[in-house]
């Protein structure tokens, strides 16, 4: 940020001032502001190993950089991408660059990822780097090539993530500031993806295959997948047939032209790559080789992700392209030269070790290892020598960085991104900045200034794609759960509430009617969440109904649901609106206020929470098949909590106002306490029976709460989606309509309603037939790969 | 010597405890002209009949056949027929110095055959079995020859012993295996002394002990080296202690079996497990 006399450089002028202007605490608003603007987006990563998504980390003070500085950058960005694309295309066709010597044998042949099954013997050399991340440092000499990125690479979405924060984060300076567009290289994205095709096909078909919800970038997967408008698919939900790929949705097949690929090629086929592959599809090579699709990055590609070409780059840039190469890399010896590994071990306590492929060993500075360690990595280096380089580490340029109530001048690189448009290679003018701290890797917007962007040839972002991809069983699975487990937390909110508040009626004033009620009551919230008895004592009870709220393990519970509630959102993000974020964060930072505040206000924000969602639900989303199972998932899962809930409480409720306190308190849980008062005023002071009750839960057609509510919308949104109606929906429909009301609230001899206990449970049966039925109907089971292999039938 | 026309079966069937919706499968069962081997045909047939199924030649010069099978079933075969003719003369020895050929595979195109395989790592303990069988300026042929007579005195032939899986630490501690076991021996042993070699999967012809018929499906397929001469590649099986001649029929060639295993498959069910197994292999010597 500032020249060697300590002057702010011209560049930086604006964010300098920014520092000087709020003082330190402007500085901690910033990272609050930032933070909360990543949580309510829903940025996330998740690292390796982890359970869960954490949230990305971002610094608020951007990365400038100067345009024009940029713009000769991006040449050399470019010429990188292009040359990769070429040398891939000799490595798995001719191979001309190893019989000329350009380059050796052990470099390609050696290097774990080179696929042999990628060779190409005949045919069109095809596309093999579509989009290329190209990791950037500046040191004193000027900037340098860190590291290729060419298999798969991640980060482009999470620039444009961290572009909307910090845009909104430091608006003013944000819109004061001639900042190059981050859109443009999106839109080309969108160009060169249908240019990517194999040839003839008029209207591509272009899917993002990602290893699914559990990867370390899936929020950045689905993120791309909205951007780029095309279905974010798992292995599971492609199929290869008839010589081509298809994707299989909720109404057949759909053909597949173009893959865009965020699962590494090891793992995109369990034939012809790992056997124990489950994330991939068998036959995608074949089809691949065959030409009928586009894998984009080509599946060979990761043997580019190799600090061994170093040396070589400079005469194979000459070679392919016939231009010299515009960045560096710098100086690297390759081990399997003899001179170069004569360097190498000379010099390991001044070098970064690195091997060849990523999969090999971390690379290390020689600086670092003790003289023991030093000595078994030079005996490895001599083993196997072409695994391995060195390289002369590079005093990278720093950055300032938020730190507390303070900045902190910290080493910065960015990975740059390259994508093959329609009409060439399009550098993101931007890029992930990224600075390391104590607590890990920390990203930072990158902001190209002053110099406007070079014109570019008008494109047209094709309308080719269709406006709505198909839907597969999959996703329609998760909308169906997400739609479940939404209305699941808010049937136990609720209920938690309602008991919780009877609860505090005993504690304050512990009369006969609520002493009495309270088993009956308990039992209830027993049997509905199927989570087992409560205990005795009220300390028992106290800390029941609390693990009730947040025990996060334990099926049944309001937090176990609100968890699976936000896993499944994530599962199917790309389907969801960003708003939906807001309302599922609110879910998540009430149950974690429990501690603080208590239960009851965490249930009130709970339910509210899902009356946010609900709306966004009901206002934000198209009504594609996508959003009917998730409203046929809500509806079923209401039915079927009423159904629970009504039967737990009142068919053996205790006579008199003890079983008033039941029953009011079963429609305060069902959100129809005011309409039942309403409509029955007398009701509750002459103590009738619960056939009101029962006629408003279950057999009402206007209270949406009810049964027969419900299962008539189930039926509108049913006939929406493809494939006949459920059998077990007829069925559901004339047991709720033979139901009498009357004759089911009368009691037995013991007090207890048994026509009522087997009316609902044979209402129960038939729910949760028609679950199912509707998940065979429209979730097909995604079966798991084995791999099989003849013993040893050799002599 | 006049030509041998082989006639070859290779028949492999799999039996299921449960429906199998869909199979895939990958074949290197096809064999290639080549010298020493004029003429190669033959075809591959799926039962039940595949959806889809199409042949190619790889990236190592193989044929090899991919297929689909969708409809449900509870056992699979896959018959492989073919006719190969025969004119294999075992060469005379190369004669020049291992090292030689060693030093000029620096800069051939041969090199890839010396790096490491999937199957195959570099492996101290096969670096130190090698290494008496390479003298410096030995004869190639004789050192390669010497090595195949060692795997065979040092080790027990084992049917049963290893399994596909199996590794070369396996072999070098169990000390039995069966003929790819041997196979991947020869050829990690001559790379870790800078040599350059293949696998090669293919076909031995057997004859019955003196008197008796010669039974039904009691070949197999059968496992071998290939070593880079400096003017060519030279056959040697260790298995048998004995030069690659006319009884001999070549498959296919990689750098180990995973590249060109007979094969291989993947398959979608419920719950099947592959319940039982067979293979059954003749190679008959066309009469007339």
């Amino acid at each position: 940020m500032r020249a060697a006399d300590g002057s702010v450089r011209p560049l930086w002028a604006g964010v300098a001032a920014l520092l000087d202007r709020p003082g330190l605490a402007g500085l901690r608003s910033r990272r609050e502001d930032t933070e909360r603007l990543l949580a309510d987006e829903g940025v996330a990563y998740r690292p390796p190993g982890a359970d869960e998504p954490q949230a990305w980390r971002l610094d608020p003070l951007p990365l400038v950089l100067d345009g024009a500085e940029w713009t000769g950058l991006a040449r050399g960005v470019a010429q990188r991408a292009e040359l990769a694309d070429r040398l891939l295309a000799d490595l798995y066709g001719p191979r001309t660059v190893l019989d000329r010597g350009l380059l050796p044998v052990e470099l390609i042949d050696g290097h774990p990822g080179y696929l042999h099954a990628w060779r190409r013997s005949v045919g069109r050399p095809r596309r093999e780097v579509f989009l290329a991340g190209i990791e950037l440092g500046r040191g004193p000499d000027g900037w340098t090539v860190l590291d290729d990125r060419v298999q798969a690479p991640s980060g482009a979405g999470y620039a444009m993530a961290g572009r909307r924060v910090v845009s909104r984060a430091l608006a003013g300076l944000h819109r004061r500031s001639p900042i190059r567009r981050l859109r443009p290289f999106f839109d080309a994205m969108r160009t060169g993806l249908p240019a990517a095709a194999p040839p003839g096909v008029d209207e591509p078909r272009i899917v993002l295959l990602h290893p699914g919800p559990e990867a370390e970038t899936a929020y950045e997967q689905a993120l791309l997948s909205s951007l780029l408008g095309i279905g974010l698919v798992r292995g599971s939900d492609l199929t290869v047939r008839g010589g081509r790929l298809w994707q299989q949705s909720l109404g057949g097949l759909d053909p597949v032209d173009v893959v865009l690929r965020r699962l590494d090629a090891q793992w995109c086929d369990p034939l012809d790559l790992r056997p124990d592959s489950l994330l991939g599809v068998p036959g995608l090579v074949e089809v691949a080789r065959v030409g009928t699709v586009s894998v984009l990055n080509g599946l060979g590609s990761e043997v580019l992700e190799n600090p061994g070409l170093a040396p070589y780059l400079p005469q194979l840039c000459r070679a392919l392209l016939g231009e010299d190469l515009q960045i560096p890399a710098p100086q690297t010896w390759w081990c399997g030269d003899p001179a170069g590994r004569a360097h190498v071990l000379a010099r390991l306590g001044e070098l970064v070790i690195a091997p060849i492929a990523r999969d090999i060993a971390e690379p290390v500075h020689g600086a670092a290892l003790t003289a023991a360690e030093r000595e078994e990595l030079a005996a490895r280096i001599t083993a196997e020598p072409h695994l391995w380089t060195g390289r002369v580490p590079v005093e990278l340029s720093t950055a300032p960085t938020l730190a507390g109530d303070a900045t902190v001048d910290l080493p910065v690189s960015v990975r740059a991104f390259a994508v093959a448009s329609d009409t060439g290679w399009e550098v993101l003018d931007g890029g992930l900045g990224m600075v390391t701290d104590a607590d890990g890797v920390l990203a930072k917007d990158v902001w190209i200034v002053g110099e406007p962007a070079p014109p570019r040839p008008d494109q047209t972002v094709p309308s080719i794609l269709p406006a709505t991809p198909p839907l597969s069983p999959r996703t329609a699975d998760d909308l169906f759960w997400f739609g479940r487990y939404a209305e699941r937390a808010e049937a136990t909110a609720r209920l938690l509430r309602a008991v919780d508040d009877r609860w505090a009626d005993v504690i304050v004033s512990p009369d006969g009617a609520v002493l009495t009620a309270m088993p009956t009551l308990l039992a209830a919230v027993a049997a509905v969440t199927g989570t087992g008895p409560l205990g005795r004592s009220t300390d028992e009870v106290a800390a029941g109904l609390r693990a009730l709220v947040c025990d996060r393990e334990r099926p049944g519970t309001l937090a176990f649901a609100v968890h699976h509630t936000i896993r499944t959102a994530q599962a199917v993000r790309e389907q969801l609106s960003t708003d939906t974020w807001l309302a599922l964060g609110r879910l998540e930072s009430a149950l974690a206020g429990v501690g603080e505040h208590g239960e009851r206000d965490a249930l009130d924000e709970v339910v509210a929470g899902l009356l946010a969602l609900w709306g966004i639900v009901a206002d934000g989303l198209v009504r594609d098949a996508g959003w009917h199972l998730l409203a046929a998932g809500r509806r079923i899962e209401r039915a079927q909590q009423v159904v629970a809930l009504v039967r737990a409480a009142l068919v053996a409720s205790p006579r008199g106002a003890a079983g008033r306190l039941v029953a009011e308190t079963v429609l305060i849980a069902t959100e129809s306490v005011i309409t039942h008062r309403r409509r029955h005023p007398q009701d509750a002071a002459a103590g009738r029976g619960i056939a009101t009750v029962l006629e408003l839960l279950l057999t009402d057609t206007e209270n949406p709460r009810a049964v027969a509510f419900q299962l008539a919308g189930l039926a509108d949104d049913l006939a929406r989606l493809p494939g006949r109606p459920p059998a077990a929906m007829g069925r559901a429909t004339q047991l709720l309509a033979t139901l009498d009301v009357h004759a089911l609230s009368t009691r037995s001899a013991d007090g207890t309603r048994p026509a009522l206990d087997t009316a609902l449970a044979e209402l129960a049966t038939a729910l949760a037939e028609l679950a199912d039925q509707v998940a065979a109907t429209h979730f097909a089971v995604a079966l798991p790969p084995h791999p099989f292999d003849p013993l040893a039938g050799t002599g | 010597m006049s030509p041998i026309t082989y006639t070859i079966t290779h028949r492999t069937r799999y039996w299921y405890d449960a429906d199998v919706r869909t199979s895939f499968g990958r074949a290197h069962l096809l064999p290639v002209a080549e010298p020493g081997q004029p003429q190669a045909d033959g075809e591959v047939v799926v039962d039940p009949a595949p959806d889809e199924q199409r042949d190619h030649v790889d990236a190592f010069g193989n044929r090899s056949t991919y297929f689909a099978v969708r409809a449900p079933h509870r056992e699979l075969t896959v018959l492989a027929r073919s006719t190969v003719v025969v004119d294999r003369v075992p060469p005379p020895l190369p004669d020049r110095p291992w090292d030689e050929v060693r030093d000029e595979l620096r800069t051939r195109p041969e090199r890839t055959w010396v790096l490491p395989s999937p199957r195959l790592p570099a492996l101290p303990r096969v670096a130190e079995y090698a290494a008496p069988s390479f003298p410096p300026g030995r004869p190639i042929g004789e050192a390669v020859a010497d090595l195949c007579s060692r795997i065979h005195a040092d080790f027990r032939y084992a049917s049963g012993a290893t399994s596909v899986a199996s590794t070369l630490t396996d072999l070098l501690t169990g000390g039995e295996g069966v003929c790819q076991d041997f196979a991947h021996l020869a050829v990690a042993a001559l790379r870790s002394v800078g040599l350059a070699a293949r696998y090669v999967s293919g076909y031995l012809e057997t004859s019955p002990p003196p008197g008796m018929p010669k039974l039904r499906g009691a070949d197999a397929s059968h496992a071998w080296v290939s070593a880079w001469t400096g003017a060519g590649w030279l056959d040697a099986d260790p298995t048998n202690d004995a030069p690659v001649g006319p009884s001999y029929v070549v498959l296919a060639r990689g750098r180990d079996y995973s590249d060109v295993p007979p094969l291989r498959g993947v398959l979608f069910s419920d719950r099947a497990t592959v319940s039982r197994m067979a293979v059954e292999v003749d190679v008959d010597r066309n009469s007339g």
